[in-house]
């Protein structure tokens, strides 16, 4: 089954996420709430899959996928971020990210951003 | 839904709590970037979580707060005093928008007005900074005379952000070796206001490859790939030169902040519920061990206790937030008072540390609002009138919290003119609310206290401010009905402090337990004024009504027995409790006093529930449940 690694600042956007994927059958690795918890949680946890929202305290999305991809250059993270953060997105992209998705969630596009990056 | 609701709600007043607390502190200190970074993030937040429900106003809203607080820490913007307002004005209106969503599922609040003024106070910065040149650099593609495979996409409409998922797939193609160029470039992507919706790519490789790469994307509507010959070409490619500086410190985190686990509060209520129960079976285990129970079982009951000791004082505490919460609005509601009335105030907030019970803190919101308007209304003077006076210009106002006891006591307090008692007992007289001969045998106190009774309103003229058709006397009420009490302490011309003393928490409270026949009733301890013996007092009848006379003031006098419908001889009732709640003020003649006692409060159910002079139950140490008076409705 996919690990999924959460994280997010708002408890109540992690409870969405994990909603959805719970139902498509995915497995919740953990739940962070910063980049830094998010980096420890991904380091402790090794999820398939990490998400990462661009915008959080202590550690922002984008420092964030820079230390995990030094941890594991192989790591597969969807970067989440409301519309319109064009060049936050493209600057986690170039630090390694490998997908986004935008808030507010369809479902759909969380699943088909999760196959993109295990296909 | 509803726990998403609920769950968003909450979020949603915390997070707005602390932008207006931030907004106050950014005001002075505008460039804290700090402060800047954290404002942004919170309205981002605001703005996932109300997208995500659905709440287009709210949506719309943060998406304008956040545009706002993006360019001015970018430095497109600069912070200032109309810009802190506009931000207010708009957590003013998130605050609504929530309560609306919690309530009705949707709002009216329009935020065309807000939105306007955001967007049309813009300023810009002062220092000039030069912004480099963008810079063309020219690359041209050296693969000429080779087959190449042309590729057409069109962007399914309805997809987000296209440009970078266009972005995303080039870069895929790139990296796998397939990518020759496209139009739009690469770079080109990055600008999404120039994207179409159209790409155009050449590729080399396998055609199966490329199709199965388009049909993993889930991002095109239509695709065709054609076979063309390659011709050299020119692909512009603009690359941004200057890099904006990111503030890469990682932010600190306010160290006071602990992890937390939120709950929902009736879970809560059911673990203080069972806690509760659970002493009183302990109770009675101890009493049985005690009196029949063989000495094994002594030291495993004792344990017990203890444990329950400790299990009650944790979950007690649960409960328990720091007033805080409830402080962090003041600033703002005094700043744009103080503004209102052209008045300057010093502030200073101590104690916010506090802890009450959760349901006591978001209750004394209101009330303690409106003492402070009060205060800032008719308790601090206008500046011409304070020079005059030879005080300060500024106006100092105290908000103080304080554990006193097993209460927790809130001081507004003022510099200003103070409350005048015998001015107060001449409105009072005129408003019909006393009689002149009443008033020459009130001491100063009680003529202040007049100011609490219902239908007085001090202001000459009601101001929109605090005459809101609440008075003070409503705030008394409010606090009394929390089993608090209000005080006021007054000097003229030198200032007033209102005090709130309440209890620790909403659930137990002291209470005097009293007996009629069999039947046992408990009365809270903060409704009584004094307990006397019948004989120290004289029983009397005027009007063919009963009265007591005790230290030269007349009660009338009420039955225990006849409220609670219990018969039994009158002559038998041993002693009399002065009772005062709101503005009953009486005589309860009881049979016997059984003691005092800390009760849980238990709401009534049933048959009871609608039976005014009782305002709940509670179950006693040895397992007897008795029911609650609330004095005020006898």
């Amino acid at each position: 089954m996919t690990k999924i690694l959460i994280t997010d600042d708002a408890a109540f956007m992690r409870h969405m996420v994990k909603n959805i994927l719970v139902k498509e059958g995915f497995e919740i690795a953990g739940e962070a709430t910063n980049g830094v918890e998010a980096v420890s949680l991904y380091q402790s946890t090794k999820p398939d899959v990490a998400l990462l929202d661009i915008t959080m305290p202590q550690m922002d999305g984008i420092e964030a996928v820079k230390k995990i991809k030094e941890i594991d250059p192989s790591a597969k993270i969807i970067m989440v971020s409301a519309l319109g953060h064009q060049a936050k997105i493209i600057e986690a992209l170039e630090a390694g990210a490998l997908d986004f998705i935008v808030k507010p969630f369809e479902p759909a596009r969380i699943i088909e951003a999760i196959k993109r990056v295990q296909g | 839904m509803d726990e998403m609701l609920a769950l968003f709600a909450d979020e949603t007043s915390e997070i707005l709590g602390q932008l207006n607390g931030q907004l106050i502190d950014l005001e002075q200190d505008p460039e804290n970037t700090e402060l800047i970074n954290d404002l942004f993030r919170h309205a981002h937040t605001l703005k996932g979580m109300a997208a995500t429900l659905g709440f287009k106003e709210m949506a719309q809203l943060t998406h304008e707060m956040e545009d706002l607080m993006d360019k001015i820490r970018s430095g497109k913007d600069i912070v200032s005093e109309e810009k802190i307002d506009i931000l207010l004005k708009c957590i003013e209106l998130l605050e609504e928008m929530s309560q609306d969503y919690l309530n009705d599922g949707g709002t009216n609040v329009s935020v065309d007005e807000i939105v306007s003024r955001i967007r049309n106070d813009k300023e810009t910065p002062k220092s000039n900074d030069s912004k480099a040149e963008e810079t063309e650099t020219i690359n041209s593609i050296s693969n000429i005379d080779e087959e190449h495979l042309r590729v057409e996409l069109h962007m399914d409409k309805d997809i987000q952000m296209p440009s970078l998922r266009a972005f995303i797939f080039l870069n895929k193609l790139k990296e796998k070796g397939f990518y020759i160029n496209s139009q739009p470039s690469i770079e080109e992507c990055k600008d999404e206001e120039k994207f179409k919706g159209k790409i155009t790519v050449q590729c080399k490789g396998a055609e199966l490859a490329i199709e199965t790469l388009v049909n993993n994307e889930f991002i095109f509507d239509t695709f065709n790939i054609s076979k063309v010959l390659a011709k050299p070409q020119v692909n512009k490619e603009t690359s941004e030169s200057s890099v904006v500086a990111q503030d890469k410190n990682a932010k600190k985190k306010n160290d006071k902040s602990k992890q937390s686990v939120r709950i929902q509060s009736e879970k809560l209520d059911t673990i203080i519920n069972l806690v509760a129960e659970l002493v009183i079976e302990k109770n009675k285990l101890e009493l049985l061990v005690n009196t029949s129970g063989s000495e094994e079982f002594k030291e495993p009951t004792a344990k017990i206790d203890r444990i329950i000791n400790q299990l009650q004082g944790i979950v007690m505490n649960v409960r328990m937030i720091p007033v805080a919460s409830t402080f962090k609005l003041f600033p703002k509601e005094i700043r744009n008072t103080s503004k209102e009335l052209g008045k300057k105030v010093n502030l200073t907030i101590l104690g916010e540390d506090t802890e009450l019970d959760r349901g006591i803190v978001e209750h004394i919101k209101d009330p303690l609002v409106h003492i402070i308007r009060n205060s800032l209304d008719h308790g601090l003077e206008s500046t011409a009138e304070r020079i005059a006076k030879g005080k300060p210009e500024e106006g100092s106002m105290k908000i103080i919290a304080r554990y006193e006891g097993n209460q927790v006591v809130i001081e507004v307090s003022d510099d200003g003119k103070g409350i005048d008692g015998n001015f107060i007992a001449e409105k009072a007289i005129q408003k019909g609310l006393i009689t002149a001969e009443q008033s020459k045998t009130l001491t100063m106190k009680e003529k202040v206290n007049l100011i609490c009774s219902p239908g007085f309103s001090t202001a000459e003229t009601v101001t929109k401010l605090s005459g809101r058709g609440v008075g003070l006397d409503a705030v008394k009420k409010f606090i009394e009905d929390l089993n608090g009490t209000l005080e006021i302490d007054t000097k003229v011309d030198e200032g007033t402090t209102v005090s709130l003393f309440l209890p620790l928490t909403l659930g137990i409270i002291q209470s005097m337990v009293v007996k009629v026949g069999n039947e046992k009733f408990a009365i809270p301890l903060p409704d009584i004024e004094t307990l006397i013996d019948k004989n120290q007092a004289e029983l009397s009848i005027s009007n063919s009504k009963e009265i007591l006379i005790y230290k030269e003031k007349t009660y009338p006098v009420v039955h225990l027995c006849d409220i609670v419908d219990v018969p039994m001889d009158k002559n038998d009732e041993e002693f009399a409790i002065l009772v005062k709640k709101g503005s009953k003020n009486y005589a309860l003649m009881v049979q016997g006093i059984v003691g005092q006692a800390e009760i849980v409060i238990k709401n009534l159910g049933g048959a009871l529930k609608d039976v005014k002079q009782y305002s709940g139950a509670a179950i006693l140490g040895d397992g007897y449940v008795c029911l609650i008076l609330d004095v005020a409705m006898c």
